[in-house]
């Protein structure tokens, strides 16, 4: 019995060092990992870069008119809008663009058979692209003018299969929410994935701002329109299949967070889910893996495990209340509680991830966004009931015999590219 | 010992008075913000549609017009500008600049080589020039503003508060030290 208590106080310290090291590496630890940088190298390889959009009339305008000032060489550039079964004027829009620039290009998704959700709209650009290196991003996103020589440079590398630039929040000041996001995406690109690249671990795809080997995308079968999170799938796919992944930090692209608390539940509920999806379908597979190196396992299975985490606490917090007020309790009881109360508490309730995201944002040369990290605990507790509402709904889907579940989208506004004011 | 009916009512003030500290701190942030942010993302490249532009050698850029360079840019070139030349906020030069006419570098903006100028100079609050700075008019330096190296003006030099040249400044008019108002 003391075995069963004794286990989430074990892996969430495993947690909490997993926090430490990333951080302290974030901090101080420069590995032997080659870097490339575009301006040392003339390697310039066709690319195709996906945007996916449905219904982004707000924002797609924004990013089109950034991808015509792209400094990447233009006869070696196609930009492949998918206009995913829209009902709005994003169709419109693009055809504007596509008429005017000849390497912008459009495919149109009828309504019923588009809006599916983005691996699938994904699938269909692919079909169009000629690229060696197909990058994606989000109709709400922002990049960089340099990024995809940034992010290029990497594939020089025949090991590399995927390489992740940074997002980087852009409407920050907008509400509490896109405050709370900005620096999880402190904690989670600054820190978490620069360490993971520097220690040769697991850097994760993030759906958004990455470029994979087309050749490899084909090998693998495209993206899997069956799960939520095809972004964690593909990172999975591309280890197990042999290949690395690359984090660049300099290859920056704003974002538009989400603004309010209700799409902060749908947006994390989709990704809690696919993550799940990914776990369940990835976990046997990782450990058995001739691919991977220990340590990449080891980052992997924690990796893939994340979204379980915040379950596992609330389930221990309520067994152990249930049974502390219920009976009288045994002195083992008395001592789970005491490192249980500890291991939350320094797992993902406060210093470390805490220290990490202030890491981050020391790093960023931020100055009082310090002030705002207790808030993350209400982000945290939000997160228990996320997860538990996306395990119940996962379940109740496989039970019924649902292989795919709902994609839900989340609704940009625009007011992303008010804050961006790089002199354009 | 305090009577039972008191102990429930003094936990829920110790567990107010708590949450009362632990979020003190960001709600002083969320009313009056003085944190720097959002992170601005640095551009490495320059929008120089529409100008006349020469490549000198490998690191040289010419531009044959006047230039502004936007706000948080992030540049690897030498610069040299037939013209006037303003210089963004925010923006990191990584080379030198020379300039035919007037240059006025905005606030917090950083070159990390050298600047010479055809005409006067404007430094804006917290602009650093890790080099030299040669100036055919007068300088203006702003508060708090830095020049690594000397700085030669053919004309006045005026410095702000907090403002500094760590080796030599030759001037053939004046130089003023000022006092900026408290604000």
């Amino acid at each position: 019995m003391s075995f069963v208590f004794s286990l989430p106080v074990l892996v969430l310290s495993a947690y909490l060092v997993r926090h430490y090291i990333f951080t302290l590496t974030a901090l101080y630890y420069r590995s032997g990992q080659p870097h490339y940088t575009p301006h040392g190298l003339v390697y310039h390889p066709t690319v195709s870069v996906l945007i996916p959009a449905h219904n982004e009339e707000k924002v797609i305008r924004g990013i089109l008119q950034r991808t015509t000032e792209l400094t990447y060489p233009e006869d070696k550039l196609e930009i492949i809008v998918i206009d995913d079964g829209s009902t709005d004027r994003t169709g419109e829009i693009v055809e504007e663009f596509a008429e005017k620039y000849e390497y912008i290009k459009v495919c149109h998704r009828d309504v019923k058979t588009g809006g599916e959700g983005k691996p699938a709209a994904l699938n269909e650009g692919l079909k169009h692209a000629t690229g060696e290196i197909v990058f994606c991003f989000d109709a709400d996103y922002y990049p960089q003018r340099d990024i995809l020589e940034k992010m290029a440079a990497f594939f020089i590398d025949p090991e590399i299969g995927g390489v992740q630039g940074r997002v980087t929040v852009s409407n920050e000041p907008e509400t509490l929410v896109t405050r709370l996001v900005a620096l999880e995406r402190i904690g989670g690109y600054r820190v978490d994935q620069l360490a993971r690249d520097d220690l040769r671990l697991v850097p994760q795809l993030g759906g958004t701002v990455l470029g994979v080997r087309r050749s490899l995308l084909e090998f693998l079968g495209e993206w899997d329109p069956n799960v939520l999170a095809e972004d964690t799938d593909l990172t999975f796919r591309i280890y197990l299949a042999g290949f690395k992944i690359r984090y660049v930090n300099e290859a920056e692209c704003y974002e538009e967070a989400v603004k309010d608390v209700r799409s902060y539940w749908c947006q994390r509920s989709r990704w809690t889910k696919g993550h799940m999806q990914c776990a369940f379908k990835h976990l046997w597979p990782l450990i058995r893996s001739r691919n991977l190196r220990l340590r990449e396992k080891i980052d992997g299975v924690l990796l893939l495990n994340i979204y379980f985490v915040p379950i596992l606490v609330g389930l221990a917090w309520i067994l152990g209340l249930v049974l502390y007020s219920l009976f009288q309790p045994p002195e083992w009881i008395t001592f789970f509680w005491a490192s249980m109360s500890l291991a939350v508490y320094s797992t993902v309730g406060n210093f470390a991830p805490f220290f990490e995201v202030a890491m981050g944002a020391y790093l960023d040369k931020r100055e009082r966004v310090f002030w705002l990290m207790p808030l993350l605990l209400l982000s945290f507790l939000y997160n228990i009931l996320i997860c538990f509402k996306a395990l119940f709904d996962l379940g109740v889907s496989r039970a019924v015999g649902c292989k795919k579940p709902a994609w839900r989208k989340t609704v940009h506004s625009g007011t992303g590219n008010n804050y961006i004011s790089n002199g354009n | 010992m305090l009577p039972i009916l008191w102990s429930p009512i003094l936990w829920i003030f110790t567990l107010c008075g708590f949450a009362f500290l632990f979020f003190l701190l960001p709600f002083v942030e969320l009313k009056s913000p003085r944190d720097n942010g959002p992170r601005r993302v640095a551009e490495s490249t320059m929008g120089l549609k529409g100008k006349k532009v020469l490549k000198l050698g490998v690191d040289t850029i010419r531009i044959m017009n006047d230039m502004e360079f936007p706000s948080d840019l992030e540049v690897k070139a030498n610069i040299v500008v037939q013209g006037s030349l303003v210089i963004g906020d925010r923006c990191h030069f990584y080379g030198s600049i020379k300039a035919s006419d007037d240059v006025d570098i905005r606030s917090n903006a950083l070159i990390e080589g050298s600047l010479i100028a055809g005409g006067d100079v404007k430094l804006r609050k917290g602009a650093v020039i890790r080099g030299s700075l040669d100036a055919k008019g007068p300088v203006n330096l702003g508060e708090n503003s830095f020049v690594g190296l000397s700085l030669t003006s053919s004309g006045d030099v005026e410095m702000q508060r907090g403002a500094k040249v760590i080796k030599n400044i030759f001037s053939q008019g004046h130089i003023r030290v000022t006092r900026t108002p408290e604000t």
